[in-house]
Formats: structure tokens, C-alpha cells, sequence
């Protein structure tokens, strides 16, 4: 099994982290995820998926 | 991932096809300058990117793959470079390739395993190449260009990036919890002002609004909404749109006056403070060092668990003990903390006061413009923009403010310098209005707050989701950075050991206690080093130009480890070991053969030298030495596979070229057996000029080799090894024979070495020489792998004679 990449690697404690501490709403934790996943993840992404709807 | 083998056309230098066989090992291009070497590298760095990296950036200007990338001569269509790869895991081979008609389509078979995209993936940044320049990057920059350069060859960018969005995240939920706070406090104080109110609830508006209600004869009402304050009620007058209500314009002035009178004062000592506690900040280094370190502390310490297990390190601790140290040192981080906290409460308390403050003001410039009072007006207008601006600044004051100076803002604080003139004829103005009846002032009342009460909701609900959101964007922020710390301090901590470990090998007891550290410090990445103990320095500082050439060689390979994630197993080193002398050179060689076993190199140098190095110690084979003689534009490289030197000796012979043969055979001889002195370590005469020559070498290279046969023979006696016994007599049976064929042409050796012309020599005179010597030579080196044989050591006792791939092997010990 080839080893995560240091991005992987942050981004997947980054999302174990933030899971334990329930301060997004699991659907907002997928997407998020997703966001920081892509090749580029774009500010404006990251702030739709963690902002609450008005 | 691997090359087996290459052809590349109409790229660069290169015209005519080229085709090289690595067979997934090392591969070395020598040859002078100006032969099209680099136009390797840059065809290899064309199929794996879709672009040449030489043509991009600095100095480039100008500069086109379009126009530059083909060979000068070709159609763009015929510029391409092909491979086939092999990868871990997959059998069979695969190909590639790449048009510079198309360069970001790289030609692929479809459905190959996902881990040949990985590596292609990997691959595609093109940080498999290290160049001479490149080395300037990591060892010579300034800490915050390297930080960005390594980040760059680690591909972590994106983390970085997703760290800035994270703080820019974080940064504006704050200002706009702040705005939405201050707005409030506008709001709040708006709806006081009306009814003459101090402290501010929704339960005395309440009273209010149902006392208002009652003097225009309508029923109370239970709760606050804007719908019901004048339900039931029948309008007892018409709302003139230009009518102030004295009263009402009383309220704000008093509320105006009671704010400067109270909190003017306060607030100028707050803004004299708040600069004095940035300007702290912002000048001292350390305490934006501890502040970002905080978060990281922060973080380790959540993340310690039962065991005590450093998370950074995974060092053993007793339990409770790691983090009792790290709070020790969160402790430290406190003062840096405290002052970024009272930053941003005193900015915070002082805006509000502003933003309260200016909308007392907006208010009064609208009744003097209803009034008429037109220089009123225009003051009031002019200090309500300058409140805005000094709100301005200090919603952002945790990241820049003035600090020598109160911003101009600041004095309109107090007013502007007509107030107390302005505040009499306002309040002789509204005593000198016409007073207004109980209803017409209880349906004014209401009538202004409709509109202020649909505001003061309005800012109630964005308050209280932007006071929601900026505590999610903190925790976000800290826990990214403080993950992201973690996790690159641990990189660079493994970076640095492997790095150290290098740079300890090439350069042997010369420096065996070396250390250095490469440390982040925020968005700068610092890197040190010991030199011989008097402390750790800029790599820069005090080291030689070879000695940082060798660091940044070390440097990438530490790094390379990292950026391959085990997938991309090509390293191209570009000409890079020029300033390094020739006996760390031989170390370079051990280095690439010992901890890059499972690597491919492909080395490019100008020097012959260095390349012959390359493969008497066994970093490369013969097959794979591949000499650039030369160069022309309608061509391209003139090439020589397996440029072997005995071929080309005998070559000279056979053209009768006898002279220009003994020069070569002496000037290789010379080099082979100094490079087997150092390898077995053979003892020759000392001499203070230090010019030794081939008879020294040779002569010691015999006297060595003979004496390790016998060490060899008595080891295998000692152990009772037969099998090894009988093969070591066999060599020596040989070596004797042999030994004796090149000591009869010794008068040869003699002319040779002296120099004197063998212009008289024959073809059969000197053939036989030249034979002698290349089966002599057939001794020290391996049939198998090329590389010579050397002397294991172990703790200063000679263990062994090994070559690299270990098919020669004699023991040389007796006893453990």
C-alpha cells in the first residue's frame, strides 16, 4: 500500500479532528472533504461548505 | 516508476533520433559542454511534464516551448520523446509518449493499474531533477524564499494554501462578528435614544412601546414586533417628512454629549493603549514566534493520548509527563497570547463606542438638514465619515495599526472643534420648536421605531450567526495549523535526520559530529549548521562552495525521499557535483550505492573524470556510460554507447596511433589504480609534493591486492572453507601469471610513466601491453556489475573484500 501524501496526511487528521469535535453538521464534514480533497480547493468553496445556509 | 528505455528526436540539441537503454538502472551522459547532455534532461522533463522547466522562469523572457522546446531545424509535429516505464507492482512494460505538437497530451495505454496515474501524477511536477542552480535554492536562499522553494519541491502548496483560506476564513468571521457587534450596540442605542433610555432591553422597549400605545388609546401589546406597535391605533396625525420632534432631537443630543462626556476619555486612553500593545507585537520577533507556537502546543497536547506517546516524534514518555512539558512551555506562549487578546478587545470596545457614537451624530446631521442648519449638517456628515474610517481601522487592528501615531480619526473623537456651538443653537433650536402634544410624541415614538426596531432585529439575528460562525472558523483555523505544524515539523525533523546522515557519510570523520536543523518558523523555513562545533550558521556563512554543493545534493536527496511517496523512483542530477573534489566524490558514488539502492540515476557531467568514477564504483554500469563526443545543428549529439576505454586504446593501436594510445592507457591506468589505492586502502610511499603517479598506484595497487589474497586464504583456513580456500588459490595462481605478463612489459610501464616518446614503438610492440594491463585489471574489478572491489571496514578492522553487487565477497576475518 504506497504511503498518503504529507496533504493526505494533514487533511485526513485535519477531518478526523474536526469530526470528533461535532462542530459541523456530518453533510457539511462530507463536502468539506471533498473541497479540500481537490486539486485546487478555492476559498470561496471551503467558506460554502462550512457556512450554514441564511 | 522507472525507465527502461528512451528514444527522443527533434528536441532541443538533439536532431536525429537518440535512443538510450537504461534498462531501469542508472544511466550517465558525459561528454564537453555544448553536446547536448542537458537536451536529454530537458526531453525528459518534456515527457513527464509537457514542458522544460529551463524554459520557464527567471531569465526566460522570450522563451517558448513553442518556439524553443523543438530542435531549431524541426517541424513541431517531429518533436518527441518516447519511453517505456516500469513500475512497481505492474509486469509489463509500458510505454509513453509525447508530441510537442501536443504537449499536454501525453500518449498512454488505457486501463493500466491507478498507481501508474499516482506516479504519473507525481511525476507531472517535475521535481525529479535537481540542477546546479536548483542547489542554490535549498542551501544559499533566505529563509522565506527556501520555505517557499521546498514547499514547492514537497508539493505543499496546497496545504499552505489551504491554510491561508482557513486564516482569511478565521480572520473575517472575527471582523464581521465585530461589525455585527458594533452594529448592535448602534442599534441598541438608536432605540434608547427615542424614548430617553439608558440601558438598553427588550423588556423596557416593551414597557415603552405599550406606554406609548396607551396616551393614543390602544390596548397593550405582549411582545415586541414591528407589525403590532401601531396596531389598533388610528393615526392622530399625518407624518410630515421634514418635522423633527424636539424631543427626540433632545434624546440624541443629551445621549451624544452623556457618550463623549463618559466614554471619550476612557476611549482615548483605550487607543493610546491598544498602539503601545501592537507596537509590541509588531517589533518583537519572539513574541510572534511564541504566538504562533501556541497553536501548535495547543494542538500537541490534544493529541497526546493514554501511552505519552509523543505525537511529533513518537518518543516514549512516562504518563502525564509530556504533557506537563508542553504546558510548561504553553506557558511560555501566554504573554504572546494575552497581548493578541487585548489587541483585540480594546479595538473592539473602542469601536463600538465609535459606531454608537456615529450614528448619534448621522442622526443629528439629518435634523440639521431638516432644519436647515446647513454648516451643522455638513460638520456632523464630516465626523461621522471620520468615525467610519477609525471604525475601519480598528476592525482590523489585530493585523496593522498606526503605532507611532493616533490616527486622525482619533481627535474627532471628541468632536469636531465647533461641537459646543453646534450643541447650543441645536438645543435652542429644538427649545424654539413647537411642542408637541403627548400623542403626537407617542406616535412619533412608534413611527421612528419601526424603522429602528426592523434593524435592531435585522443586526440581532446577523450577530448572533456571525458570533456562531467565527467561533467555528477559529476552531477550524486552529486546528488546521496546528495539524499542519505537527505534521511538517515531524517532516522536517525526518528530512533533516536523513539530510544530516548524508552529508555525515560523503564527508566521512572529516565532520562525523555534524549537525544542523531546518526549522519552520512561521512562513520562513530556517535552516543551520554546525561547523566543526563552533555552533550552527547559515549553511552560507562559513562553509566552502564545495561543501554547500554537497549540502544541497544531500538536502534534495532527504527531500527526494519525501516527494517520491515511493512511486517516482527517477532522480536526474543535472551537472550538480562540479565544486565537490574528487575524494568526496567517491563518497557521493558510496552514498547513491548504498542508500539509494532501489533508485535510478541519471547523471549528466562535463567531466570525464567523474563519470569513469561513476562506474569503477559502481553507480553505473559500463552498458550505461554514454559519451557525448560532440555536436553540430544539422545533426545533434554525435553519441558513443558504452564508451569503453580498452576499445578505444586498442582502437589507436590498430591506426597505428601509438603515442596517442600510451597517453591514454597511462592517464587511465593512473586514475583506476589511485581509485583502488583508496578503495583497498593500500599503503604507498608518502611524499610532502603529494604527486603521486601511476607507480605508486600501481606498485601499491599489487602490493595490496596480494597482501588481502593472503589475509583471504588464512581467513578461509581459520573457518575451514574449502570451497572458498580452493577459489581464492585459483586467483592467486592467476594473479601471479598475469602479475608477471605486465612486469615483462615493465620497460613499457617505465617509458610510460616517465613520459618519453614511444613514437618508436610498433602495433605488435604495444598491443600486447595494452592486453596485459586490461586482464590485470580484470582483478579489481567485478564481471558482474563493473564496480571494483573495496575493503569493508568495520570499526577500523577490515572485514571484508566486497564489490557493490557482493559476487565478490572474501572474508578477511579470523576471529569475532
Amino acid at each position: 500500500m504506497a504511503e498518503k501524501s504529507i496533504t493526505e496526511q494533514v487533511i485526513d487528521k485535519f477531518i478526523g479532528k474536526i469530526t470528533k469535535q461535532e462542530i459541523l453538521k456530518e453533510e457539511k464534514l462530507f463536502v468539506l472533504k471533498a473541497v479540500l480533497d481537490s486539486d485546487k480547493p478555492k476559498k470561496a468553496d471551503i467558506l460554502k461548505a462550512i457556512r450554514e445556509e441564511e | 516508476m522507472k525507465i527502461l528505455n528512451l528514444s527522443i528526436e527533434n528536441v532541443r540539441g538533439i536532431r536525429e533520433e537518440i535512443k538510450l537503454d537504461p534498462e531501469s538502472e542508472n544511466l550517465v551522459v558525459f561528454g564537453p559542454n555544448g553536446t547536448g547532455k542537458s537536451a536529454v534532461v530537458d526531453a525528459i522533463d518534456f515527457l513527464f511534464t509537457g514542458d522544460i522547466s529551463r524554459l520557464a522562469g527567471r531569465g526566460s523572457r522570450g522563451m517558448t516551448l513553442k518556439d524553443h522546446g523543438k530542435h531549431i531545424d524541426a517541424d513541431i509535429s517531429d518533436a518527441t520523446v518516447k519511453a517505456t516505464i516500469k513500475l512497481d507492482g505492474i509486469d509489463d512494460p509500458i510505454p509513453i509518449e509525447r508530441c510537442m505538437a501536443r504537449p499536454k497530451d501525453l500518449i498512454k495505454p488505457d486501463g493500466i493499474d491507478h498507481a501508474f496515474e499516482d506516479a504519473l501524477n507525481i511525476a507531472k511536477k517535475g521535481q525529479h531533477v535537481l540542477s546546479r542552480s536548483e542547489i542554490l535554492k535549498y542551501i544559499a536562499a533566505e529563509a522565506g524564499k527556501r520555505s517557499e522553494e521546498i514547499q514547492a519541491i514537497l508539493n505543499l502548496n496546497k496545504i499552505e494554501d489551504i491554510r491561508k483560506a482557513f486564516v482569511t476564513i478565521h480572520r473575517q468571521a472575527d471582523g464581521e462578528f465585530q461589525t455585527d457587534l458594533s452594529n448592535l450596540e448602534r442599534s441598541k442605542s438608536s432605540v434608547n435614544a427615542v424614548f430617553g433610555i439608558v440601558d438598553f432591553s427588550e423588556e423596557e422597549i416593551l414597557k415603552k412601546v405599550n406606554e406609548c400605545r396607551a396616551t393614543l388609546k390602544g390596548v397593550a401589546v405582549d411582545s415586541l414586533e414591528i407589525e403590532m406597535l401601531k396596531t389598533g391605533i388610528s393615526p392622530i396625525t399625518k407624518d410630515e417628512k421634514d418635522r423633527v420632534n424636539p424631543d427626540q432631537l433632545k434624546n440624541t443630543l443629551d445621549a451624544a454629549k452623556k457618550l463623549i462626556a463618559e466614554k471619550g476619555v476612557e476611549a482615548f486612553k483605550h487607543e493610546n493603549q491598544l498602539r503601545v500593545t501592537f507596537k509590541k507585537l509588531k517589533y518583537d520577533e519572539n513574541l510572534r514566534r511564541d504566538l504562533s507556537n501556541k497553536r501548535l502546543l495547543d494542538i500537541g497536547i490534544s493529541l497526546i493520548d493514554e501511552s505519552g506517546t509523543c505525537p511529533l516524534c513518537l518518543t516514549k514518555w512516562e504518563p502525564d509527563k509530556l504533557e506537563e512539558f508542553l504546558k510548561g512551555r504553553l506557558a511560555t506562549a501566554q504573554e504572546a497570547t494575552k497581548i493578541e487578546t487585548k489587541i483585540r478587545e480594546l479595538s473592539a470596545a473602542i469601536d463600538r463606542e465609535a459606531t454608537v457614537l456615529k450614528e448619534y451624530i448621522e442622526t443629528l446631521a439629518e435634523s440639521s438638514k431638516k432644519l436647515r442648519l446647513v454648516e451643522i449638517e455638513k460638520d456632523m456628515a464630516d465626523w461621522a465619515n471620520a468615525l467610519t474610517k477609525w471604525s475601519e481601522a480598528l476592525r482590523n487592528a489585530s493585523e496593522d495599526y498606526p503605532v507611532e501615531d493616533a490616527p486622525d480619526e482619533t481627535k474627532m473623537f471628541f468632536a469636531v472643534p465647533k461641537w459646543d456651538d453646534h450643541l447650543k443653537k441645536l438645543t435652542v433650536t429644538a427649545d424654539g420648536l413647537a411642542k408637541s402634544t403627548p400623542e403626537q410624541n407617542a406616535w412619533d415614538a412608534l413611527t421612528a421605531l419601526e424603522h429602528l426596531l426592523k434593524r435592531y432585529f435585522e443586526d440581532k439575528k446577523k450577530y448572533n450567526s456571525s458570533e456562531d460562525f467565527s467561533k467555528v472558523a477559529k476552531v477550524l483555523d486552529d486546528t488546521y495549523t496546528g495539524i499542519k505544524d505537527l505534521i511538517l515539523q515531524n517532516l522536517f525533523k525526518s528530512v533533516n535526520d536523513d539530510f544530516t546522515d548524508y552529508y555525515r557519510y560523503i564527508h566521512g570523520t572529516d565532520e562525523e559530529s555534524f549537525e544542523s536543523e531546518l526549522r519552520p518558523d512561521g512562513s520562513k523555513l530556517d535552516l543551520t549548521v554546525d561547523f566543526y562545533g563552533r555552533g550552527k550558521h547559515h549553511p552560507r556563512a562559513l562553509h566552502s562552495e564545495g561543501h554547500q554543493d554537497s549540502m544541497g545534493l544531500c538536502l534534495y536527496l532527504a527531500l527526494n525521499q519525501k516527494i517520491s511517496e515511493d512511486k517516482v523512483k527517477l532522480v536526474i542530477l543535472d551537472d550538480v557535483v562540479m565544486s565537490i573534489d574528487a575524494g568526496h566524490r567517491r563518497n557521493v558514488c558510496k552514498l547513491l550505492t548504498h542508500h539509494f539502492t532501489d533508485m535510478q540515476f541519471f547523471i549528466t557531467t562535463h567531466n570525464r573524470t567523474w563519470a569513469r568514477q561513476l562506474s569503477t564504483d559502481g553507480v553505473v554500469k559500463r552498458k550505461n556510460l554514454i559519451e557525448f563526443k560532440g555536436w553540430n545543428v544539422d545533426s545533434g549529439p554525435k553519441y558513443l554507447e558504452n564508451p569503453e576505454v580498452w576499445d578505444q586504446i586498442k582502437k589507436k593501436v590498430e591506426n597505428n596511433e601509438i603515442s596517442q594510445a600510451a597517453h591514454q592507457l597511462r592517464e587511465h591506468l593512473e586514475f583506476f589504480y589511485e581509485g583502488i589505492c583508496d578503495s583497498l586502502i593500500a599503503p604507498i610511499g608518502y611524499r610532502t609534493d603529494s604527486r603521486y603517479g601511476l607507480g605508486e598506484f600501481l606498485n601499491g595497487s599489487k602490493g595490496r591486492y596480494g597482501s588481502l589474497l593472503r589475509k583471504a586464504k588464512a581467513s578461509a583456513n581459520y573457518w575451514g572453507n574449502d570451497q572458498a580456500m580452493g577459489k581464492l588459490m585459483e586467483i592467486e595462481t592467476q594473479f601471479k601469471e598475469d602479475l608477471k605478463r605486465t612486469e615483462i612489459e615493465q620497460w613499457i610501464i617505465n617509458e610510460l610513466v616517465h613520459f618519453n616518446k614511444l613514437a618508436e614503438s610498433e602495433k605488435a610492440d604495444f598491443l600486447p601491453v595494452v592486453e596485459a594491463f586490461q586482464d590485470f585489471e580484470g582483478y579489481f574489478m567485478c564481471s558482474l556489475c563493473g564496480g571494483k572491489i573495496s575493503v569493508n571496514l568495520v570499526e577500523r578492522n577490515e572485514t571484508a573484500v566486497k564489490c557493490p553487487c557482493g559476487k565478490i565477497n572474501w572474508n578477511l576475518e579470523t576471529k569475532k
